[in-house]
């Protein structure tokens, strides 16, 4: 049974993707998109991956192919003035927060570094969890793939200036 | 599915040692981090006018890093830690990755200030950027599991996706990052399922632990013979695409001659580097016992890329996209370094002929860093002067710019491999480790595809020495000065013969980058 | 002390002088060359003066074993009676290249000289080198300048003439570079040391499988092949000859061609006695075909200079039938013959090959100086153009009488040093088998015919004093066309005379006078250039020449002192070695001697050997 699932979930996701692929219209191709999405979640589900299902569910098919649509359909190329906030107090009040957000970040980093407690993130007994739960995830990307994790982060800031440097100004 | 369970049960969060201690251990790439951010925010505070500062705060950022490697290694010469659970190894071959991607960002920062001016592409982006894609690198090179090594690609292979794409203006440059971006993306999606298949197989991402279980189950499992064989195609492939090695070379010509001239010069050595890091760690690592077959694999693409990139090469009329096929021909002579760490009866203990193997990798990497930044640098230094990058804008460039058609003329040998410059040696070394490892014939190959390449190098020369400049030309000229430039390729020269005549104290210090290495082997093999 | 690094340094020091210079100081570049070059040329007699010939193995020798030794490299510098003589050619050669470049190159100087000395230092260290990595940092440092000499100074195809050049001997030294690293890595398996010191790795290396030693052979008779050059590969030659100027040519025949000779001698002799032996016969055919095919190649020549570039192939073939006769004769152990025996037979054979290494330095070096002079003067190297132009004896005694002398010397005449190599590489050459000698015996008899011909159409060309040529446009200047018969009887005819004086007044008229250095080139019609003046696409190539000679004509001035310095003092050397061969025969005992013994002794030797560095 399980096997019938998998296989037909795997060709719906095939299927779809190649329907991203090679539809005339990008917003069909946005909703093969998402249908490829769903599929690949209820894999996930499959695979006792349940935090990954959801997320897969609300980041994925939610959030991001909600802000696809957006795009394509309202894509402005005259949308350049976000960038340009002369507000002055308003600069001001973020460039304060932000530095005091640095400061702490900081001082928790030195304060690590120069031997503060040894944290102990682990829990108790090994298989406490349950695979594929929310909080054996959690424990995993805070232990054993905490570098990768973090390391993701900037990727996505890499991303992020990449994007505004090459979508300004043109 | 129970098969799976079993496996996915082994990976349990495991308790995470985390002192002090070990950002000692990522110093390096935490003074890169920083410097990173640094440069985005220093940018938005900074008045346009004194921006010139930013290349200083990168320099400084990358020397700061430098310095910390070489403490780290001064601290403790044969140093193997492990840190963040096995995500990051500190041990020389690291170390060595770090210097030659920190010498990368140095030089790739020096080059770029009078070009991006020129063309208003914005510094503090690109420094920044860059050093993003600097950290990703340096990730590669101390990675200790897949997780690490596909992060690390990643985070340098966007950087460098991004910084192809500088150019606004022009469209080779959007072109060559589209064909870069969507050929990077597939590769990722091969490397990725390549790790797939390695964890499935092996229920880690650890790469001393896939190491250890595939010599351990290599005999009894014919299962697994075959499935992790094709983990080790997909993984191949993956890296293929990173490092340009043909078949997978396709995107390497439009990318370099869309980007940017620093850019090029940048990603022709950097992510090329991380590829061959990722390469030797992945497989060396974590397939010692499966090394009979990659080898093989390697060598034979080793011939394919040597030849192809040298071949076209000589067709080329303009230098950029020549220093791209002759890129892609580099490739395939640090290929046949990899390839001569075959061994022929599972792990053996003949380690000093698989160190040479890797150190000549190594040796080669750091020399060609110089030699072809320097390439590109003079390029630059042309495009600077009167725009055009043909091998007719360089004609007569002895003429009116000795010191800089000799430091070219010196790049350029020394590309070609001929003494005394650092990439004879460098050569020389690389076919020392595959003669020793009974390759004589792909030694041959790698011979006479090196006779070939100095042709078209050769070219070059001849245009700048014998060739009078073109009326045309003079008219273009605009002198430009840069210290940046001047300073880079005083640096870039000095090096390139420091290389060629007195190698040792290099070549040493990448035996011992090569080192900890076996001792992962020979611990997976269960040796002492 | 240091004396072989200061004499190979030296150069580099005043190279690095000369281009710290002011500008514009074109005299005060030459004098500093010319005094670095005085001094290496004192410091190199300094050093034959105080070589002891009667002892075995390498003198004056700097080691300093830190060098690389992550892979066995030590920096080795040091001679043994060959290289002695080589390191003191190159110090007088290049002493007359650089006065004979002082009135011919006035572009690019500051170039022109430091391409010189770096070439110096590269020549320099490849005789003094003893560590292969070393040896192959110097041999190939000496193709780019070379290349840079041939490519920026030559004639009017020089850049095809570099380029060919260039990658000729690189696809050669490549290989050698593999059969160097093989090397080392048989050695390593034999004494589980590295190194890649010559003097020790020549110990052990006739211990080495014979198939090894055949392949290894191979690639390095290659890279010296190409480089003498020995027949197929010399077509570099007379293109890379051709194009260079004066004193590259010089350098280029007197030093660089030595290069490969002198690599046979170091390398393949005494490290593979077995390869060398069997392969001894296909030598000594290759040098054979050499000989006789350059010779006949040469007698065609309608240019000058090609016509003794390939003379050289033919003479370096006998550098090359001297060396494996002598291998060849080396067999005979299994006679039973002693190793005095088989020395007192044979060392006739090594002596004249490399008396004709040095004397053929010397003579060919003498004859491209001459080209040089007639170059100088009259624009043009066709040989039919000089002797349609003028009666050079009668203008020019002085330049007659010592380009008799090198003419006779190149043919072999007694007396001058050219007759004592060829003679003895012959005698040796008689052991192995009569008729090699007796074919060989032939280009001794061509060597008369292309040398007197040339000397009489050239010197004695024209019988009347100065007047304009004419009818050379019928005598087709296409290389290689001319046939003797065609141009034994040089006698235009009175219609295509009339033809060529209006041509000339047209382009006298028409044309501008040019400077020297450009018209020189123009005269031989680069696509680029020649259009003005050859109208007549028949014939671009000689007419130029006559052009230069009508505004030119009236100056045709016999030697200066330059020309004095440089052709009699070569000239009176080559005199002195043929009254007194010895004078280098005797520096050629021991080398000999000690090849010899390896070849007889070298199983014995080499397991002697093994044992100790196995202590």
């Amino acid at each position: 049974m399980e096997q019938v699932i998998l296989v037909i979930l795997g060709m719906l996701a095939v299927g779809s993707a190649l329907g991203v692929v090679l539809m005339p219209s990008s917003i069909y191709s946005a909703l093969m998109l998402l249908f490829n999405l769903i599929s690949l979640a209820n894999l996930f589900l499959m695979l006792h991956a349940q935090f990954i299902f959801a997320a897969q569910l609300l980041i994925y098919a939610g959030a991001i192919l909600v802000l696809f649509l957006f795009v394509v359909t309202l894509l402005n190329p005259e949308g350049e003035h976000i960038f340009r906030d002369k507000r002055k107090l308003q600069r001001a009040g973020a460039l304060t927060l932000g530095l005091v957000l640095l400061i702490i970040l900081a001082g928790g980093l030195i304060y690590l570094i120069t031997g503060g407690p040894s944290f102990d993130f682990a829990p108790d007994k090994p298989g406490a969890y349950p695979y594929g739960t929310v909080e054996a995830f959690g424990a995993g990307l805070f232990t054993q793939f905490l570098l990768p994790f973090e390391l993701t982060s900037l990727v996505l800031l890499v991303a992020l200036i990449g994007s505004v440097v090459l979508g300004k100004r043109r | 599915m129970s098969f799976l369970n079993g496996i996915l049960s082994q990976v349990q969060p495991t308790k995470l040692s985390f002192t002090g201690d070990d950002f000692m251990y990522i110093l390096p790439e935490f003074i890169v981090l920083v410097t990173a951010c640094l440069l985005v925010i220093v940018d938005l505070i900074l008045p346009k006018k004194s921006r010139g500062g930013l290349a200083w705060l990168a320099l400084l950022g990358y020397v700061g890093a430098l310095a910390a490697a070489g403490y780290l290694y001064y601290a403790d010469a044969t140093i193997s830690h492990t840190t963040f659970s096995g995500m990051f190894v500190r041990d020389n071959f690291t170390l060595f990755n770090e210097i030659i991607f920190l010498i990368t960002g140095i030089l790739g920062i020096l080059i770029s200030p009078t070009y991006s001016l020129k063309r208003k592409i914005p510094l503090g982006e690109l420094y920044s950027i860059q050093a993003f894609s600097v950290l990703g690198m340096m990730i590669v090179g101390g990675s200790g599991d897949l997780m690490a090594v596909f992060v690390g690609i990643e985070l340098s292979s966007i950087a460098v996706y991004i910084l192809t794409g500088f150019a606004r203006n022009d469209r080779g440059s959007a072109e060559g990052a589209l064909k870069y971006f969507l050929l990077g993306i597939m590769a990722t999606a091969i490397l990725v399922y390549g790790m797939a298949w390695t964890f499935g197989m092996t229920g880690s991402t650890n790469l001393r632990e896939i190491g250890r279980q595939i010599a351990s189950q290599h005999s009894t499992s014919s299962n697994m013979d075959s499935g992790i064989t094709f983990a080790m195609l997909l993984l191949l492939v993956g890296f293929g695409f990173k490092i340009a090695a043909v078949p997978f070379h396709v995107w390497t010509p439009d990318a370099y001659e869309g980007a940017p001239t620093p850019i090029s010069a940048f990603m022709s050595v950097g992510p090329k580097a991380a590829g061959f890091a990722a390469l030797i760690r992945v497989m060396v690592e974590g397939m010692p016992t499966l090394s009979n077959q990659w080898t093989i694999i390697i060598a034979v693409l080793a011939v394919l890329t040597m030849t192809l990139g040298n071949v076209v090469a000589i067709a080329q009329n303009s230098v950029k996209r020549m220093l791209a096929y002759s890129s892609i021909a580099h490739t395939g002579y640090i290929m046949v370094g990899v390839a001569a760490y075959v061994n022929s009866n599972g792990v053996d203990t003949n380690v000093a002929r698989q160190n040479d193997s890797i150190s000549s990798v190594l040796i080669y990497s750091l020399i060609y860093v110089f030699m072809n930044i320097g390439a590109f640098g003079i390029l630059i230094y042309l495009q600077n002067q009167q725009g055009g990058a043909e091998v007719d804008d360089f004609n007569g460039l002895a003429r009116w710019s000795p010191i800089a058609a000799l430091a070219m003329a010196l790049c350029l040998f020394s590309l070609a491999g001929i003494p005394p410059t650092g990439g004879f040696f460098g050569k020389f070394f690389v076919f020392r480790a595959a003669i020793n490892s009974n390759l004589l014939w792909l030694t041959i190959i790698g011979a006479l595809n090196s006779a070939v390449s100095a042709f078209f190098y050769l070219r070059v020369v001849v245009a700048m020495y014998f060739n009078p400049q073109s009326e045309e030309s003079k008219s273009k000229l605009v002198p430009t000065r840069s210290f940046f430039l001047t300073a880079a390729l005083v640096i870039i020269c000095v090096a390139i013969l420091v290389l060629g005549l007195y190698p040792d104290p290099a070549l040493k210090l990448a035996q011992d980058g090569a080192t900890p290495l076996f001792q992962v082997v020979k611990a997976a093999a269960g040796q002492p | 002390m240091f004396l072989l690094s200061t004499m190979t340094y030296l150069p580099l020091l005043g190279a690095l002088l000369i281009m710290l210079l002011p500008k514009k100081s074109d005299n005060l570049i030459r004098w500093v060359a010319l005094l670095t070059t005085l001094v290496v040329f004192g410091l190199s007699i300094y050093t034959i003066l105080g070589f002891n010939q009667d002892s075995k193995g390498y003198q004056y020798e700097e080691y300093y074993k830190d060098w690389i030794p992550s892979i066995g490299s030590g920096y080795h510098m040091g001679v043994d009676g060959v290289s002695v003589l080589m390191v003191l050619l190159n110090g007088f050669l290049f002493v007359l290249a650089i006065i004979a470049s002082w009135k011919p190159i006035q572009t690019r100087v500051r170039e022109y000289y430091v391409s010189m000395l770096l070439l110096y230092v590269g020549l320099m260290g490849v005789f003094c080198a003893l560590d292969f990595f070393l040896f192959y940092i110097f041999w190939e440092l000496v193709l780019i300048p070379m290349a840079l000499l041939i490519g920026i100074w030559g004639g009017p195809r020089r850049v095809y003439a570099a380029v060919k050049f260039f990658l000729y001997t690189l696809v050669g030294s490549l290989l050698m570079l593999l059969a160097i690293i093989a090397l080392y890595f048989q050695y390593y398996d034999l004494t589980k040391t590295n190194t890649l010191d010559i003097p020790t790795i020549t110990k052990i290396a006739p211990q080495f499988s014979e198939t090894f030693q055949f392949w290894a052979f191979l690639a390095f008779a290659l890279a010296f092949a190409i480089k003498v050059p020995l027949w197929p590969f010399h077509t570099w030659l007379p293109d890379a000859h051709t194009e260079a100027p004066t004193a590259g040519s010089v350098i280029l025949a007197g030093n660089m061609l030595k290069m490969g000779c002198y690599g046979f001698i170091r390398f393949n002799l005494p490290l593979f006695p077995d390869a060398s032996k069997t392969l001894a016969p296909l030598m000594i055919g290759l040098a054979v075909i050499a000989i006789i095919y350059g010779a006949l190649v040469a007698i065609v020549q309608p240019d000058m200079k090609r016509l003794v570039a390939y003379t050289s192939v033919s003479h370096m073939g006998f550098v090359i039938l001297g060396l494996f006769s002598f291998a060849y004769g080396l067999r005979g152990k299994a006679s039973g013959q002693t190793t005095d025996v088989l020395l007192r037979d044979n060392s006739a054979a090594f002596d004249g090959a490399v008396f004709t290494m040095f004397s053929h330095g010397l003579l060919t070096g003498g004859l491209f100086l001459c080209v040089g002079v007639i170059y100088d003067r009259l624009h043009t190297r066709d040989i039919k153009t000089i002797q349609d132009t003028t009666r050079v004896a009668n203008r020019m005694p002085a330049y007659a009488a010592i380009y008799m002398l090198y003419t006779m010397g190149s043919l072999g005449l007694p007396m001058i040093s050219g007759f004592v190599g060829e003679f003895l590489a012959m005698q040796g050459a008689f052991r192995v088998n009569g008729w090699i000698a007796f074919g060989t015996s032939f280009a001794i008899i061509l060597a008369a015919i292309y040398m007197l011909w040339l000397y009489q159409r050239v010197i004695w060309g024209k019988p009347a004093d100065y007047e304009l040529a004419t009818g050379h446009d019928d005598h087709g200047h296409g290389h290689g066309h001319a046939t003797p018969a065609a141009q034994v009887t040089p006698a235009p005819t009175q219609a295509s005379s009339k033809k060529a004086d209006l041509k000339w007044l047209y382009q006298s008229i028409v044309l501008e006078p040019e400077d020297n250095d450009s018209s020189a080139a123009a005269s031989h019609g680069t696509p680029a250039e020649s259009h003005t003046d050859s109208h007549d696409n028949d014939h671009g190539h000689g007419h130029g020449g006559d052009k230069d000679l009508k505004e030119n004509g009236a100056k045709f001035p016999d030697l200066n002192l330059g020309e004095w310095l440089t052709l009699y003092p070569m000239g009176i050397a080559a005199v002195v070695l043929g009254v007194f061969p010895g004078l280098v025969l005797n520096f050629l005992h021991k080398p000999a001697e000690q090849i010899t013994a390896i070849f007889v002794n070298h199983a014995d030797l080499a397991a002697t050997l093994l044992q100790q560095v196995g202590k």
